[in-house]
């Protein structure tokens, strides 16, 4: 090799020797440095804060690893890694100050009850959402801050479900003196309920800003919003003695925000309808107490090309953390001005909701009414569970027919569940009672009640229409058949309802007024109910083989003839068509073929209540010679047919009913006999038995 | 001459007599005076009567003559009054006849639907005749019958229809 080939190699190296010279030595010295540094950072926090490694990546950052911090009370935080951000400029005077330190896969433990768990990185990574994980690094140059990324808080687990729900925070807090401020965003992913209902959600962008100090051991927070897509939530408020026992009492409210805002009630095309909440989250880590108000004045609502409105939504709410359980103490509106709903109750565990609710639907008087109160239609109670599959428990459903009479139909073990097509549902119960139940003082006593075992409904819904498609309840050796629907529209609730049943054997069936009676017997029929101008309730009943006792018009035709055979009455057939208003109950037809009887009639009852009818009866009479005045009687006017027919109008109040003997060829042949005296003197006798004039 | 005192004096005569057909409440100036000395002499009697049955009596014809001078404000309360202190009788009916034609000639809905309810409060069987007749002439001299059928009752004052009553 020449001498100038050697000096150029020996000038190429040169750079590269320079450097190794220089460079040789930093290792070992920064190496050096971080021993020292962590040896003192160890030392001097004692058991406070430990970090097992310390690197100088480069100029103005450092990197901790596995950073151990432990909090009073043997609380601890942990952290894979640390980034510390620093000044040269600030080491050259002496001091390191820490502009900027990020810690990654935090995680804090034995805090309180909480189980708060690392999630590893591969999870999250699996999991997808660390793609933005740099985005979400805060800098907030003027103060000494920390950053969080993916800090990791493990929710405690939900029973049943394999999955726990995980907080993801991305967050910085920034400290001065005793000031502070925390800004950041949080991600959810996890089930919201437990094994049935458990649907796996994922929500991200919630993010949040609170101005705070620490006065003493607590913590006041000046300002603290929340923000999750349109709604944001603005509280104030405090936590006394943060590190040992927190307390929280924080005030909030939300921005109003607009229901045509709403992505997923856009198909609803909502016209007007502003929503605002106002609440207070009180207490301890171990029992928070979250109280809502929720207020909207108005809002239309498009249902398929159906309009809805609702009006004056008010709702008080508290939700309390042991068991997660939401009290609903009222939540109430008015549909289409005319209708009212208030719901009340509870929802234990609304990860996996129990449902103890009731709501009474209230019919508003007319504008013109306004005063009065409105009228309560239907109180519906729900008990039960809310998963998956849908609603499973019990459902009472109450119609308070009058002052003192109430019917109730009670569902056990009612399954709630959707149907094949949109908007159609399918309900099967196990357990259908019907009852009547007359209203004491203080409670309900059952008059009578229908027990069926099974029952099996199908609807759908189309707007504000209801089908009823398949209805059918077997029982009692029939069944008992349905179709119909219900409409409401233009504020009023026009339905229709067609009901069938076949073949009933019913034992002692206490039928409504005025046909009071108790009746047994196989009973077939249909009733249509009908409500479009007027509410109508029309229907045929038929029973055969019948039984029927306490029926009034039997009763006093028994006490005036002196037989009580008649009060109860068995034969082939009794036919009833009747018909029901609001203004009228029209019996258009009462036919009865019993042993010892036979009875056509026809009567109507209007609301004060008046009624008048006429009744056509016709006895053996051998059953009349059961009677000793009528043996006399009948001996008297030479009766000798066989089968007495008397034509009867009765008229009056129910409860003092007057009754005149309109046909009777018995009567005209016992005229002809004898004198006005004596025809007097049996009609007084007559009337003394019913408190005559 | 004396024509036309025979024309003049017959168009009063029939012009009085007409005023008195029109009015419902025509009572001579003669028959009032007589009333009004029966109904002193009955307050008068009232007050010293023992007998149950003539106070009744006496009360209800002081309640009938505010009725007949057309003080329908002394016949409410006088009616009333008497309904009070009785059982449910005849005269009840008679008292709620009347106060029902004062309720429906002030226009009174509610009150004359109550009274309904009183007046058809009692149930009663016709087998041999359409309806019952009660009859009462009252101490000043009033002959009423009272006609019962099971859907409406007819009250007659001296012959002619005083009310009738439907449910």
């Amino acid at each position: 090799m020449s001498r100038l080939s050697l000096r150029d190699c020996a000038r190429f190296l040169l750079p590269f020797g320079l450097c190794f010279l220089v460079v040789a030595p930093v290792y070992p010295l920064t190496s050096f440095l971080s021993r020292i540094i962590l040896n003192q950072v160890n030392v001097s926090a004692g058991k406070t804060l430990q970090v097992s490694g310390l690197i100088f990546s480069r100029p103005g950052k450092m990197i901790l690893q596995e950073v151990f911090l432990e909090f009073p009370e043997n609380r601890i935080f942990l952290a894979d890694r640390g980034f510390v951000y620093y000044a040269l400029s600030d080491l050259w005077k002496g001091d390191l100050v820490i502009r900027k330190a990020v810690m990654k896969n935090g995680h804090i433990d034995r805090w309180k009850k909480e189980i708060v768990q690392n999630i590893q990185q591969s999870l999250i990574a699996k999991q997808g959402i660390h793609q933005k994980r740099d985005e979400k690094v805060f800098d907030v140059p003027e103060y000494q801050n920390i950053c969080f990324q993916n800090f990791a808080v493990k929710l405690p687990d939900l029973p049943g479900s394999k999955d726990a729900g995980i907080l993801l925070l991305d967050f910085c807090l920034t400290a001065s003196n005793s000031y502070g401020k925390c800004q950041g965003q949080v991600r959810y992913r996890g089930p919201i309920a437990e094994k049935s209902f458990a649907q796996k959600i994922f929500i991200q962008g919630v993010n949040f800003l609170a101005d705070v100090e620490f006065l003493s051991g607590d913590l006041l927070i000046n300002h603290a919003d929340f923000s999750y897509k349109q709604f944001v939530f603005r509280g104030t408020g405090m936590i006394r003695d943060l590190a040992y026992q927190p307390n929280i009492s924080i005030k909030f409210h939300s921005d109003p925000v607009r229901l045509d805002q709403m992505a997923n009630l856009k198909q609803l095309s909502p016209q007007g309808g502003e929503i605002s909440l106002t609440g207070e989250l009180i207490g301890n880590l171990e029992r928070i107490d979250f109280q809502s108000e929720l207020s909207m004045p108005s809002v239309e609502l498009n249902i398929d090309k159906d309009l809805l409105k609702l009006d004056n939504l008010t709702g008080r709410f508290r939700y309390q953390l042991p068991g997660n359980t939401l009290v609903v103490e009222q939540l109430s509106g008015i549909v289409d001005d005319e209708t009212q709903f208030n719901l009340r109750g509870n929802v234990i565990n609304i990860f996996s909701p129990r449902l103890d609710l009731r709501c009474d639907i209230f019919q508003r008087p007319d504008k013109r009414e306004r005063s009065r109160k409105a009228k309560l239609i239907l109180a519906a109670f729900f008990k039960g569970r809310w998963g998956k599959d849908g609603f499973l428990g019990q459902v009472d459903i109450v119609h308070d027919y009058s002052k003192d009479k109430q019917y109730r139909c009670r569902m056990k073990d009612l399954l709630f569940f959707p149907g094949r097509s949109s908007k159609s549902w399918d309900v099967k119960t196990h357990g259908v009672f019907f009852e009547e139940l007359k209203r004491e003082e203080k409670s309900s006593k059952v008059v009578q009640g229908f027990e069926f075992k099974t029952a099996d409904l199908k609807f759908h819904t189309k707007g504000k229409t209801t089908w009823l498609d398949d209805f059918s309840m077997p029982g009692y050796g029939g069944v008992v058949l349905a179709k119909g629907a219900i409409n409401f529209r233009n504020g009023l609730s026009r339905y229709f309802l067609q009901l069938n049943f076949e073949n009933l054997d019913l034992k002692n069936v206490k039928l409504f007024d005025p046909l009071t009676c108790d009746i047994s017997g196989i009973v077939s029929g249909s009733i249509e109910i009908k409500n479009q101008d007027v509410s109508v309730l029309r229907g045929t009943i038929a029973a055969q083989n019948f039984s029927l006792k306490n029926f009034a018009p039997l009763d006093k035709v028994s006490e005036f003839i002196g037989i009580d055979s008649l009060r109860e009455v068995q034969g082939k057939n009794v036919i009833i068509d009747f018909e029901l208003t609001d203004q009228k109950t029209l019996i258009s037809r009462l036919d009865l073929d019993g042993d010892h009887v036979q009875l056509r009639s026809r009567f109507d009852v209007d609301q004060r209540p008046w009624l008048d009818g006429v009744v056509a009866l016709s006895l053996p009479r051998a059953s009349l010679e059961q009677s000793k005045i009528f043996k006399t009687l009948l001996s008297i006017a030479r009766e000798r047919d066989q089968l007495l027919d008397f034509v009867v109008h009765v008229s009056g109040f129910s409860t003092s009913l007057r009754t005149e003997l309109i046909e009777s060829n018995f009567r005209d042949k016992l005229k002809e006999q004898i004198g006005v005296k004596v025809q007097r003197y049996i009609e007084q006798k007559v009337n003394q038995a019913v408190e005559g004039p | 001459m004396r024509k036309i005192l025979i024309v003049v004096c017959v168009s009063i005569l029939c012009l009085s007599g007409g005023c008195c057909f029109l009015s419902s409440n025509c009572v001579s100036s003669s028959g009032l005076d007589r009333d009004f000395e029966r109904f002193i002499s009955l307050r008068k009697k009232l007050s010293e009567e023992r007998n149950e049955r003539r106070i009744k009596n006496i009360e209800f014809a002081i309640a009938e003559y505010y009725f007949k001078i057309n003080d329908f404000v002394d016949a409410r309360l006088a009616f009333e009054d008497y309904k009070k202190n009785r059982l449910a009788d005849l005269h009840i009916l008679l008292a709620n006849c009347y106060l029902y034609k004062i309720a429906q000639t002030a226009g009174q809905a509610q009150i004359t639907e109550d009274l309904k309810k009183e007046i058809f409060n009692k149930q009663f069987v016709l087998l041999f005749d359409r309806y019952k007749s009660i009859k009462y002439k009252s101490l000043l001299g009033s002959q009423y019958e009272i006609l019962y059928f099971v859907d409406k009752i007819d009250v007659f004052l001296n012959g002619d229809v005083f009310v009738q009553i439907v449910p």
